[in-house]
């Protein structure tokens, strides 16, 4: 009788191990050159399983009303979600076309002072938003109103920075 | 006991047929990109990023996809994200083709021609693959078509002056053959009356099939015909004369069945509402509508597979529903739908559509259709479906079934 379960525990031990092994190779497996390296993306809002320190709040309701003009106004938040003080936090945004790779025509800049854990801060850009392609240098096939991208990067010393992606359509 | 043992422990291998497969799941490669694609499973992106993006082809091995980024021609493996590009920035390029050395030729202006821009001052350039604008050679100017030959290489269709001298002069085209980057070009001598705006090869690569706007003179704007063309002896023979003021949209596709084109009202506006699918008749100058894709069906693109049996159609089933990729099984007349369009503009030129070599997948450019603003968690390089980006979509082969 016992040599009977001395078999079977044998048998499970191995059939645990071989079957562990084979998901490890599994797992190394889908990792290959195939897959794309960059995994897609999620519309903002979507939830993530890390939480990081440094975080750009930018809801879509901000731009809805943004005109391809200049003089536009928008605020962003920059938030700290972290426990321990940000000090001497970056925002950069860029304005540039989203059918042409060729230009990025607007950048803008702001430094915020020290976030405490939990600050949030608002920051506001005044923006050129007329249209960043001029006939003469529009690609063909872009259409006379193409669809703006505003690139919203925040960097603090020692977190993961944050980066905000709004597409204005025409 | 020992048969018992052996038994649990062959099962925690895989050795057994049926089991272990189901026990042990390795993921597709292509599962994280597929999902977020807008046109349901299976469907994969293969480019990222903003840019001005169009005409996709594979290269003969499936390994290699080029493309038309902002103007330039850009290369990459299939499923890399960052292409190389292989002509200058005085280069307007607008197509590009594959030529069996693995080199590429492309259809495009220079930007000194680009004031006096017509849709004849097109010129095939060969590209050297270096990103530097002085490898870029003029083959041949004033190109109005080219087509891919079955085993490579390409038959350009170019504007020549007429040989006539009349007052009134008909234009003509000649055809030309490329078979590499550094082979001479063969040129055909017997030109063809009109201007040749699409043409494909037959699948013996004896044969051309043009779409042809011949001028009558008289301040009329043309009609178009479809006509065959054979290489041995240059001469060619009338497949189909559409009505004046209909126009033909790309290439007649080549299939054992006649020729497939889209066709339709020229003076109807830059959106595909009338345009429908047609294919020439046997003994009848008239073509017909295919009927196969039912009432009402709003074609955009036709490109025919490389085992020429199926038609891959750009194109609505009735003006207000969603633009799709179709494929048309040529032999039983079926028509699948082969995405599930949840959101998304697709490119309607017939150069944004293409075949892989081996038929097994069709590359579309499309982006998510916005109706207002967009925020995204990533940045802009690493977003496909708020730009115009390359899509691979699997194409069942004819005789799968579900």
């Amino acid at each position: 009788m016992r040599g009977v379960f001395l078999w079977a525990l044998g048998g499970v031990a191995a059939f645990l191990a071989t079957a562990g092994a084979f998901l490890l190779l599994a797992s190394l497996g889908s990792s290959s050159e195939t897959s794309s390296p960059i995994p897609p993306a999620e519309r903002a809002g979507a939830g993530s399983s890390s939480s990081p320190a440094l975080v750009l709040d930018l809801p879509e309701e901000r731009l809805v009303g943004l005109e391809r003009a200049p003089g536009q106004r928008l605020t962003v938040d920059v938030v700290n979600r972290g426990d321990e003080d940000l000090a001497g936090v970056e925002l950069e945004l860029e304005v540039f076309p989203a059918d042409t790779t060729r230009s990025r025509q607007h950048n803008y800049r702001e430094v915020s002072e020290t976030l405490t854990p939990g600050e949030a801060t608002t920051v506001e850009f005044e923006l050129d938003l007329s249209p960043s392609l001029p006939t003469k240098t529009r690609p063909p096939g872009a259409a006379p109103r193409a669809r703006e991208v505003l690139q919203f990067s925040a960097a603090a010393p020692g977190v993961a920075p944050a980066v905000k992606t709004a597409v204005l359509a025409p | 006991m020992a048969t018992l043992a052996s038994l649990a422990v062959l099962s925690g291998c895989g050795l057994l047929p049926g089991e272990t497969r189901e026990v042990i799941s390795i993921p597709p490669a292509s599962a994280g990109s597929s999902s977020d694609s807008g046109f349901g499973p299976g469907v994969r992106t293969l480019s990222f990023g903003p840019g001005g993006k169009g005409s996709p082809r594979m290269s003969p091995s499936g390994e290699r996809i080029s493309f038309v980024l902002d103007g330039r021609v850009a290369e990459k493996a299939l499923y890399s994200q960052d292409p190389s590009l292989s002509t200058g920035e005085d280069l307007r390029a607008e197509h590009a083709e594959w030529l069996p050395d693995g080199t590429l030729a492309t259809l495009g202006v220079k930007e000194e021609d680009q004031r006096a821009e017509s849709a004849v001052s097109r010129s095939l350039f060969a590209v050297s693959g270096e990103d530097t604008s002085t490898d870029d050679r003029e083959l041949v100017e004033r190109v109005g078509a080219a087509g891919a030959l079955p085993d490579g290489g390409l038959v350009v269709a170019a504007e020549v002056p007429s040989a006539r001298g009349a007052v009134e002069e008909q234009t003509e085209s000649r055809l030309m053959l490329l078979e590499g980057s550094e082979t001479p070009m063969k040129f055909y001598l017997r030109g063809i009356e009109g201007r040749v705006t699409g043409l494909s090869v037959s699948p013996d690569g004896s044969q051309a099939m043009l779409a042809v706007l011949r001028d009558h003179g008289g301040g009329s704007a043309g009609q178009f015909e479809i006509q065959v063309y054979r290489f041995s002896d240059g001469r060619t023979s009338l497949a189909a004369r559409l009505p004046e003021g209909m126009e033909v949209l790309g290439a007649p596709q080549w299939t054992p069945h006649g020729a497939y084109f889209v066709a339709g009202d020229a003076a109807s506006g830059a959106e595909p509402g009338p345009y429908a699918l047609y294919r020439t008749v046997p003994g009848s100058e008239k073509p017909e509508p295919v009927s196969a894709v039912g009432e009402g069906f709003v074609a955009a693109s036709a490109s025919v597979s490389p085992d020429r049996d199926r038609l891959a159609v750009i194109g609505r089933r009735n003006p207000s529903s969603p633009t799709n990729l179709y494929v048309l099984n040529l032999d039983s007349g079926t028509l699948d739908v082969a995405t599930t369009n949840e959101d998304m503009e697709i490119k309607t030129d017939p150069r944004d559509l293409a075949w892989s070599p081996d038929g097994g997948t069709v590359i579309l450019v499309a982006r998510e259709a916005l109706s207002g603003p967009a925020v995204y968690d990533v940045p802009a390089e690493e977003l496909s479906s708020a730009f115009y980006n390359l899509y691979q979509v699997p194409i069942r082969a004819s005789g799968d079934t579900e």
